[in-house]
């Protein structure tokens, strides 16, 4: 008896526990996530756009790209030939850079940045911030592949059309660009910010002007593409946003250092120097985000020893503004003779006359080292003076990516090409940037007299003195900002990637040299090894042929003369380089893409 | 490591019997980080550490060779230590009713498992002067902790009937009610800024570069299920399953599936028309079933919009900031994987039972397949979403022979058996929606494994190298992208003076074609046991008669230098090197980073180096004595035995011609602890040859 009433209780008590765990647990099925953030709250909060908006900044070039970019350029001689400039080991299966993820993840959020909950003038300032970001990619995307694919929305997974979509011409392209700068101008809320890691209205003026001056100038020498007609209005939308800058902005040009350091200061504070920077990858030492310039620019084994050609480094002015190029027997200066009385960015460019480094606290001189520099001219433009800092990423200087004279160099070459630079815009632009360097001459008037020098070894086309001027000046200023490249492809002068890498010159064989004048022997170039060696002396070996092979370093007149450095690997340029193949995997997974001529497989 | 059992149970009425498991287990684990590359450690040492330059200094410090690799081994500071604690608790009942005609049961489990990290990465000292020190992984002296817990549990209750009735027929009938749910929670902090390299605690954790993740994922899945089984005079077996399931994975349209299932078996041997003697045939069993499961294992959350939370690595006014990007793209829909199999077996036994034999076949349909969709253009902008895509078709067999007799050895019986079991399997790719067929995702009609590669045809020569250049034009030889003797040749399958892989589809495949299959096939064990007087002996072999491996780009243990230049040079490379004095090496002209770099003319998949890694393995052999029972008795023992276990004394297999370097168990992922486990292959913690010696006492 008792028996069945316990089973019957359990039986009763067990169906209504299975009924309740049935309905309590389908409610469980119903899972929605914790641990992300979903639309509303990114979309109905100014935090949250905030949030998302924080993203794009991995648009802008990381802490090291910055001054790899000129590895490949025109002054640089670097440890081997770049592949993009030799015959056969550049081409569309090892080609890159055909990734769009950054695109659309502005474009989602312009799609979606529309919640009514959020005022409008909210809303804007942060589908500003993704537009000037939009544009930063496709701007790169077009110096790059020239045309691409135009996308303003995130494509569907379902959308054969867009996937599958050609490429648009490049103007339709750039105008969806200076488009979309021209709403985040209007739009974006800030207007300075004093830690330059923020984008502001000037910024994105300025980043209108580096586009525009580039799509211009790009027109008006790239002939093939018949679309030089179209160049002045660019050219000009480039000087208008220049000149808001100047006018509108608040930057001036960093003198605070004087003539002799001003200029590095902004390469090497830990903190950027706001008056002039308006943009930078800035480091911190507390928040463990440092860069690698020192370990970059010192190291044999790390980096690609990238040094100056002596060519390059003949167009830093004499101080008192005149052409060191115009000066009688300057082709066989030696090191320490050719560095007096330039430009005073040349002190601040390269490792030459009183500059030190310290070591463990003590202060050592620091001539070139052959260990390192190919041609004599070793950077110092990024590196911080401690050695501390060489051998790894610990370097504690944030990193520009736009700085007022950048904006004043658009100005004065936009201006020049258009035809309508004045003595006053020379004065307040390359006067301005050449007086902080500690030129006296030639700063308030624009040149009359075309350099002869940057004719023959630059610029054979280009007659006007001013443009010419302006050409120098860029290259001098902005070395190692990463431009340099592209320049060249706007004013299609790619041919001069194939210069030969030349040094510093060299009187004679066997004949120890001090290069930065402190009366110790830094270097001597021999051809037989000499039976005893100066102690501290980098002894470099110029013979033309090697037990292992031809030797890469000789003087140009084999006992003396400018050091040669991978003449016996040819540089090759063909117009087809202005433009970078599409990736083969691209082309074969959307055939209708087309490849860049030139680079058929 | 240690782990405690318990179990019991007790019978509370004559009818109500109620039990209790409980597992504790806790588990440690050390894994050593360098802080030079901070990339895991197999393939750091592979790559960095390089084997002629000196650990330390004369003065005693570390080289900064030594300091960037595995110097600090030496210290033992940087690394993670992984604690794993498992506490598991089953309670159930068994309650009989009905004269033992109905039995309930309920059980409910309750699972924890807490994982808990700690990371050291401090920097290393080293000397590249005298009396100067220096230090690699500056920029990190942090410390990690993170903890993380999976709480789950799960409950059944379901009845059964079971009775047997007149006439020999017998019944069981099963229905009943399951549910599941886990919760996990996560909580990861980073501080920088250590005061000293030996601090072991966040608060000793200074600097101002704070990292703190959260974490949390819930999912839960209910099903309800019934069995019926029903036999006649053990003659004819029958069983009819059904599940009905639910999953939160899922979105609620799409959450339910009913699964069910019907197998069937006929003992020939017990018919009254079977009169071979059990001398000859003992034993005849033919089974069949056909029935559908459910796969539901996927991501939670798959099919719901998620913005994920991170900080920045770039300092933005001040702060590095919490940053999230778009949303995961949804799949057109998700629901559960089903695979629907059908399986034809048979069981024999021959000579009065000695000789027994077993065999299977099945052909299994997988359906709504969860995987990656197609392949899309770059311009897509973010990952593809996994979804139900694809339909699977796997054929299969599996046989079982087993010989076990005894006979008399010096007056003692010798009992000795063996046993074989061989498997194999393919599988077929049925659908899969592939615009084009293209070769880089699955395509209907796809065996899976298969390896699409070129074929070698030689090496080009001073005769022939200058048209290299035009035929290869997509790979290179060198970086320099030149081309001389000794290079690897394609052979033009098309005939069209180029070599390619034209579409890369299967319609247009170019001079590509199916060189190989990775999946193992033939996979077998074989047993064998003796023993006589005391003496016992076994031993198992292990093995995979046919498997392919292509070593992947970064197998520097493959490739040694055509690797990376700067990589071991492996000792099974030599004198297989091509020279103009031996044409005809196994390795082409020797040059760095031709396997690495995706232009690299060796990665490409190609059949002269395509890996044939079956293999066979002597995973265990055992001898050992059981002390005889007079002898132990004195020493109040109720049984002792000593023994001695090999485990993994001999393997054997083609690759070894090539390379003794690589273990054909271990060539797939590497490093699993610290990454993706993509960037090597075969690098990993080597397959132990072990020896046991040992006691058994049982008092």
């Amino acid at each position: 008896m008792i028996q069945q009433y316990f089973s019957r209780l359990q039986r009763v008590m067990m169906i209504a526990g299975v009924a309740a765990l049935l309905s309590g647990c389908a409610k469980n099925l119903d899972q929605t996530p914790v641990a992300t953030a979903d639309k509303d709250a990114i979309f109905g909060s100014e935090a949250g756009m905030k949030l998302y908006t924080n993203s794009f900044y991995d648009v802008l070039p990381s802490m090291g790209d910055v001054f790899r970019k000129d590895a490949m350029a025109d002054y640089s001689a670097v440890s081997a030939v770049p592949d993009f400039l030799r015959t056969g080991a550049y081409n569309a299966r090892v080609a890159d850079g055909w990734d769009w993820k950054q695109l659309r993840n502005i474009n989602y959020f312009i799609v979606n940045c529309n919640n009514p909950a959020i005022d409008s003038t909210t809303r804007n300032n942060y589908v500003g911030l993704a537009r000037f970001f939009r544009a930063y990619f496709y701007f790169e995307k077009v110096k790059r592949f020239g045309n691409v694919p135009w996308i303003n929305k995130p494509l569907d997974i379902n959308d054969q059309e867009g996937l599958y979509a050609g490429r648009d011409n490049r103007t339709l392209v750039m105008d969806s660009v200076i488009a979309d700068l021209d709403y985040a101008a209007d739009h974006i809320t800030l207007k300075s910010d004093a830690s330059a890691s923020q984008i502001t209205k000037y910024v994105v003026y300025g980043l209108k002007s580096r586009v525009c001056l580039f799509e211009g100038t790009f027109r008006k020498y790239q002939t093939s593409y018949n679309l030089a007609g179209t160049a002045p209005a660019l050219l000009q939308q480039a000087a208008d946003a220049a000149k808001k800058v100047m006018d509108e902005g608040g930057f001036a040009i960093n003198q605070t250092g004087g003539a002799g350091a001003s200029y590095r200061q902004l390469f090497i504070s830990a903190a950027p120097v706001a008056t002039e920077v308006m943009l930078a990858n800035v480091t911190s030492s507390t928040l463990a985000v440092f860069n690698d310039a020192n370990w970059y620019f010192t190291s044999a084994t790390y980096g690609n020893r990238l040094s100056f050609t002596r060519t390059f480094i003949n167009t830093y002015l004499n101080i008192d503004g005149t052409p060191f190029t115009n000066e009688a027997g300057h082709e066989t200066q030696t090191f320490a003779q050719e560095t007096q009385g330039r430009d005073m960015r040349l002190q601040q460019t390269i490792r030459m006359g009183s500059y030190t480094r310290t070591d463990n606290g003590k202060t050592v001189a620091a001539p070139p080292v052959f260990s390192y520099t190919y041609t004599g001219y070793m950077p110092i433009k990024f590196t911080l003076d401690d050695t501390y800092y060489d051998g790894g990423t610990t370097g504690t200087n944030s990193i520009t990516l736009m700085r007022y004279a950048e904006i004043l160099l658009n100005y004065a070459e936009a201006m020049a090409e258009l035809g309508k630079l004045s003595d006053n815009d020379w004065a307040k632009t390359v006067g301005a940037l050449r007086a902080r360097a500690g030129i006296t001459g030639g700063i308030t008037a624009k040149p009359t007299v075309a350099d002869n020098y940057l004719k023959t070894n630059y610029f054979p086309d280009i007659s006007d003195a001013a443009l010419l001027e302006i050409r120098r000046e860029r290259g001098i200023e902005l070395v190692l900002e990463g431009f340099r490249f592209h320049d060249l492809i706007r004013w299609k002068a790619g041919d001069l990637l194939t210069k030969p890498w030349v040094g510093m010159y060299v009187p004679a064989l066997d004949t120890p040299m001090d290069l930065n004048g402190d009366g110790v022997l830094d270097v001597c170039f021999y051809k037989t090894a000499p039976a005893e060696q100066v102690k501290g002396v980098t002894y470099i070996n110029v013979s033309p042929v090697l037990s292992s092979g031809t030797n890469p370093q000789v003087l140009s007149d084999d006992t003396h003369g400018e050091i040669h450095w991978l003449d016996n690997v040819s540089r090759e340029w063909d117009d087809y380089r202005y433009l970078y193949p599409v990736p083969y995997t691209d082309l074969q997974l959307n055939p209708k893409l087309g490849q860049n001529p030139g680079w058929e497989l | 490591m240690y782990n405690v059992r318990a179990k019991g149970n007790i019978q509370l009425t004559d009818w109500l019997q109620v039990y209790n498991n409980t597992e504790y287990s806790s588990r440690e684990y050390h894994n050593p980080l360098n802080v030079g590359e901070g990339g895991g450690i197999w393939r750091n040492m592979a790559d960095e550490a390089h084997p002629s330059s000196m650990l330390f200094n004369p003065d005693g410090t570390l080289t900064y060779t030594a300091a960037y690799t595995v110097g600090d081994f030496v210290y033992g500071k940087n690394g993670i230590d992984f604690n794993r604690a498992l506490f598991r608790n089953t309670t159930g009942f068994i309650a009989n009713v009905f004269k033992n005609k109905f039995r309930l049961r309920g059980d409910f489990t309750y699972q924890s498992i807490a994982d808990k990290q700690k990371r050291l990465r401090v920097q290393v000292p080293y000397s590249a002067a005298p009396g100067v020190v220096a230090y690699v992984g500056t920029g990190y002296n942090d410390l990690m902790m993170k903890d993380s817990t999976n709480r789950y549990f799960a409950s059944n209750v379901y009845g059964e009937y079971e009775n047997t009735f007149a006439g020999g027929h017998y019944l069981k009938v099963l229905g009943g009610f399951n549910y599941e749910q886990a919760t996990y929670t996560g909580l990861a902090v980073t501080r920088n800024g250590l005061i000293y390299s030996d601090a072991k605690d966040l608060n000793l954790a200074l600097g101002s570069n704070i990292v703190t993740a959260g974490g949390y994922e819930k999912w839960a899945i209910q099903g309800e299920f019934f069995r019926v089984n029903y036999g006649y005079k053990d003659r004819y077996l029958l069983e009819v399953n059904g599940r009905y399931d639910g999953s939160s994975k899922f979105p609620s349209n799409q959450r339910y599936a009913f699964f069910p299932s019907v197998s069937a078996g006929w003992r020939v041997s017990q018919e009254s028309f079977w009169h071979v003697p059990s001398k000859i045939m003992s034993d005849l069993k033919i089974r069949g079933s056909y029935g559908s499961l459910g796969n539901g294992n996927i991501n939670s959350y798959a099919f719901q919009e998620q913005f994920l939370i991170a900080q920045s690595g770039r300092v933005i006014n001040g702060i590095r900031p919490q940053t999230t990007s778009q949303p995961n793209v949804l799949p057109n829909g998700l629901t559960w994987e089903t695979s629907t199999t059908t399986n034809g077996g048979i069981d024999m036994a021959f000579l009065n039972s000695r000789l027994t034999a077993s065999g299977d076949v099945y052909l299994r349909r997988t359906t709504d397949m969860f995987t990656v969709g197609q392949t899309l253009p770059a311009v897509f902008g973010t990952d593809v979403p996994k979804g139900n895509y694809a339909n699977l078709k796997t054929i299969g067999w599996e046989a079982t022979i087993s010989w076990r007799d005894q006979f008399k050895l010096a007056d003692k019986p010798f009992h000795y058996g063996i046993t074989a079991v061989i498997s194999d399997y393919t599988a077929t790719i049925t659908k899969y929606n592939n615009t084009n067929n293209k070769l880089s995702d699955y395509y209907a009609g796809q065996k899976l494994g298969e390896i699409w590669g070129y074929e070698n045809d030689g090496y080009w020569t001073a005769q022939n190298v200058g048209q290299a250049k035009a035929a290869q034009a997509l790979f290179k030889a060198s970086n320099s992208g030149t081309w001389l003797p000794g290079d690897i040749k394609f052979k033009d399958q098309n005939n069209d003076g180029v070599i390619n892989n034209g579409a890369n589809t299967v319609a247009d495949h170019g001079d590509m074609k199916i060189i190989g299959n990775s999946t193992p096939r033939y996979s077998y064990g074989l047993t064998l046991d003796a023993n006589w007087n005391n003496f016992f002996f076994s031993t198992f072999f292990q093995g995979v008669g046919k498997q392919d491996w292509w070593p992947g780009a970064e197998s520097d243990v493959f490739w040694g230098q055509y690797n990376r230049p700067y990589n071991f040079m492996p000792k099974s490379q030599v004198g297989k090197i091509w020279s103009e004095q031996n044409p005809d090496a196994y390795f082409p002209r020797y040059r760095g980073y031709i396997a690495q770099n995706g232009s690299g003319v060796l990665n490409a998949k190609q059949s002269k180096y395509l890996q044939n890694a079956a293999y066979i393995r002597l995973k265990n052999i055992q001898v050992g004595y059981n002390l005889p029972k007079t002898f132990i008795s004195r020493a109040k023992l109720s049984a002792a035995r000593v023994f001695l276990s090999a485990e993994n004394l001999w393997a054997h297999s083609p690759m070894f011609k090539v390379t003794k370097d690589l273990d054909p168990e271990s060539i797939g992922r590497s490093d699993t602890v610290t990454d993706s486990g993509n960037s090597g292959n075969g690098n990993n913690y080597p397959i132990l040859k072990s020896m046991t010696l040992g006691l058994n006492v049982t008092f």
